[in-house]
């Protein structure tokens, strides 16, 4: 078998047999449009953020025209067309709130919350914890009562919109709706954006202290909010660079449960199971690496750019990666995945380490 | 890039990224979450695409990274149920205007095939599907391993040598 032929042979073999099916495609398609898991990286964020002059932002109790809203009900009904789980937000269990605050150029609304088993089919992990899950109906306006862009619109999801319960006394950056098999589905009605959110039940937490945090961002941003660790208290940052908002959760306290909670944030916080064995392939690969020998002066911390993604460069080898291609939700130690290079005749792996404050480090490892 | 874009990147390399996501996890249900999560994961890393850079390349990233942590589950499945790479369903398509026989030895080279590249090591097996499965160039394998060219060719080099070795040994027990 000469070159060609096995090269002929390896491109018939190989080569596509299997297409996307039409609906898989346009399911694919209307998920990016109107439904957006939350990402699985709820890890701290270290952009190196070019702060501009600090902008003021108006943080207050507003006086916008409620009437334009639709109610909790409707709000849920529209965005899920599920009638059993907007009929929840009209139940007994139900907590209607319909509290708002203006920050930046938006009017915020926190519609109502309500917890109940088996209310949608949704759950954004395999790993889902609970049967119990909590939804919230919330929505966000232009204060200048310009619409929202809606799905349709090339502007839709700028900016993008965090929404998340946060626990009084847990960091927010580690647990939040990213981390409790959160997500969302939004809908754009009469220029209001209404997204309902849910996630694995808070109701547990009622006697710690619950908040609802909305910002301009993707993520959680540590830069919208500031954390007190003494007191476990979490505000909105004035000086934030977009628009946030914090808004209280009352809960009923008697659904409290500390057993639980403290059962969920154990099994929510624990470093992951031990993995099963790896293949022979990648413990060959792993071997290496243990084998290898660090270059000295190799190991430093990695640099951002403005676009956030990670970059390293040591004698010759240079990688620039977004670390959430690196590292699992809150993965911390070594990257599962070494960069290889040859240089020389030298076999060269940049691996990656973050520690638990969120640093990531990288150093060029000689592989024998 | 905006959501209209990433909608676009779907007609314009949907079937190469599906195509590897089926090479990767061998049955369509995975593929199909496979491919559903690249685009989602895609959609939350837009801001970061650049649509005049290497979009392809980047996604094909997304796809691997996505494998990867799912390997450990998937390859479970695989264990379960090793052939089904080699069903009905998987046909290939190197069996235009043949005879019969050409067929049936059509459809064992190909399995052939699929079962040496199964065999290698990851760091070759991913090159070789992207580069006769996906269709991606050299550069953009680069691109999407975050290695330099000059590995890739290594590593494609050193693939289409154990297949080769691998399918004249299997030409040889036939004989």
């Amino acid at each position: 078998m000469n070159e060609h032929d096995l090269d002929r042979l390896l491109r018939q073999a190989l080569s596509p047999a299997q297409v996307p099916s039409k609906a898989l495609n346009q399911t694919t398609i209307d998920r990016i449009k109107e439904r957006k898991t939350m990402s699985t990286s709820n890890h701290k964020r270290f952009l190196s953020v070019a702060l501009a002059a600090a902008l003021i932002l108006a943080l207050s109790l507003t006086a916008f025209a409620s009437w334009r809203l639709l109610s909790a009900r409707d709000a849920a009904e529209k965005a899920t067309g599920n009638t059993a789980l907007a009929a929840a937000f009209e139940s007994e269990d139900a907590v209607a709130i319909n509290k708002s605050i203006d920050s930046g150029d938006y009017h915020f609304t926190l519609h109502g919350i309500v917890t109940g088993e088996g209310l949608s089919d949704f759950a954004s992990s395999a790993d889902y914890l609970q049967s119990d899950r909590t939804y919230a109906v919330f929505s966000i306006a232009r204060q200048d009562g310009s619409a929202m862009p809606s799905s349709q619109d090339e502007n839709y999801g700028d900016p993008p919109f965090f929404v998340s319960p946060l626990i009084k006394g847990q960091k927010p950056w580690q647990v939040n709706i990213a981390s409790m098999n959160g997500g969302y589905q939004e809908i754009v009605s009469d220029g209001v954006l209404y997204r309902l959110i849910e996630c694995d039940g808070i109701e547990m937490f009622a006697d710690r202290g619950l908040y609802l945090c909305v910002s301009t961002s993707s993520f959680y941003d540590t830069n919208a909010f500031d954390y007190d660790e003494s007191s476990g208290e979490v505000r909105a940052n004035p000086s934030y660079n977009g628009a946030c908002a914090l808004f209280d959760l009352p809960l009923d306290v008697s659904k409290a449960d500390p057993e639980k909670a403290d059962a969920y944030l154990d099994a929510l916080l624990s470093p992951p199971e031990e993995p099963e064995p790896e293949s022979q392939s990648d413990a060959d690969w792993e071997a290496e690496l243990a084998n290898g020998t660090v270059i000295p002066g190799s190991e430093k911390e990695v640099t951002y750019d403005e676009l956030g993604m990670a970059h390293y460069s040591f004698d010759g080898a240079e990688v620039a990666i977004d670390p959430s291609m690196l590292f699992a939700e809150g993965q911390t130690g070594p990257s599962e995945f070494p960069h290889e290079f040859e240089n020389d005749g030298k076999r060269i792996a940049v691996q990656f380490s973050r520690d638990e404050n969120g640093v990531i480090t990288a150093k060029s490892i000689l592989l024998s | 890039m905006n959501c209209t874009e990433l909608s676009q990147c779907i007609e314009l390399y949907g079937k190469a990224i599906y195509s590897f996501c089926w090479q990767l996890t061998k049955n369509q249900s995975d593929a199909d979450d496979l491919y559903q999560e690249t685009f989602l994961k895609a959609t939350e890393l837009r801001q970061r695409i650049d649509p005049d850079g290497n979009p392809k390349g980047f996604l094909f990233s997304i796809t691997l990274r996505l494998w990867k942590d799912r390997r450990r589950k998937l390859a479970r499945r695989q264990r379960i149920a090793p052939t089904e790479a080699l069903s009905e369903e998987t046909d290939c398509v190197c069996t235009d205007e043949l005879t019969p026989e050409e067929i049936v030895l059509s459809h064992e080279l190909c399995e052939w095939v699929w079962r040496a590249a199964d065999n290698l090591p990851e760091r070759y097996r991913v090159p070789l599907y992207l580069y006769y499965t996906a269709d991606l160039s050299v550069e953009q394998i680069a691109s999407a391993l975050h290695i330099p060219q000059g590995t890739v060719k290594s590593r494609l080099h050193h693939a289409r040598k154990a297949m080769k070795q691998d399918l004249e040994a299997r030409q040889y027990e036939r004989a």
